[in-house]
């Protein structure tokens, strides 16, 4: 993984793509930094504070040469999805970048981290269609 | 037809043809280095990028509820690693 050389264009879109998907799916915003973090989580930070609805938004933030992955909550977001979520993409990401897969890691992140997101209201849906079924019971 | 005119015909067109595809060929790969590393679409890039969902403002219908309580603080949490 050398640092400093561009993404091509098929690996950008590809990565917008997943985050406008996991949008759709979590109805949270997704964000992918990836470059320098000189200050670790507080780069992290200040980086997700400039995305456009940042109480909503999740961040995920890669330094390939310091090889640190950093996923930051915004304080509306963290409440669809917990810290363990978070630990789980980082687990993931981690494995396919010691694989040498950088885009791909962040993808699969990113698609966990939405599939998470999702499963509150999928288990909400289930728990007022049992409710439902008890009170036609 | 002299035979400067039929070798112009028969050798000189098609040789010009010849390296008329030779450069529409080269031309394509000479694009295809320009725009970026063949170990880029391995996976193996770590230039800058910051992308952010299109249409940043979330959908309210598919958010939990507790979303609309207020919150000073921007960030609520996250996860932090590092790998070798």
């Amino acid at each position: 993984m050398a640092p400093g050389r561009e993404f091509s264009r098929g690996q950008v879109s590809d990565l917008q793509r997943v985050i406008d998907l996991g949008r759709e799916i979590s109805g949270l915003s997704f964000g992918i930094f990836v470059g320098d973090l000189p200050s670790g989580r507080d780069s992290a930070v200040a980086r997700h504070a400039e995305l456009a609805d940042a109480l909503a938004a999740v961040l995920v933030a890669v330094d390939p040469a310091a090889k640190i992955i950093e996923i930051v909550t915004g304080s509306h977001a963290v409440r669809a999805l917990d810290d363990r979520s978070c630990e789980l993409a980082v687990l993931a990401m981690k494995s396919s970048f010691e694989a040498g897969d950088l885009v791909g890691g962040i993808r699969d992140a990113v698609n966990l981290l939405a599939q998470r997101a999702r499963a509150p209201h999928l288990a909400q849906n289930l728990g007022e269609t049992n409710n439902l079924g008890e009170l036609r019971g | 037809m002299t035979s400067g005119q039929a070798l112009l015909i028969f050798i000189g067109i098609p040789a010009a043809f010849a390296v008329f595809v030779a450069l529409l060929v080269s031309s394509a790969s000479w694009t295809r280095s320009g725009r970026a590393p063949a170990s880029s679409e391995s996976g193996e890039s770590g230039g800058r990028l910051f992308i952010q969902t299109s249409g940043a403002l979330p959908d309210p219908s598919r958010l939990p509820r507790e979303i609309g309580a207020s919150s000073t603080s921007a960030v609520g949490g996250g996860a932090h690693g590092t790998w070798s």
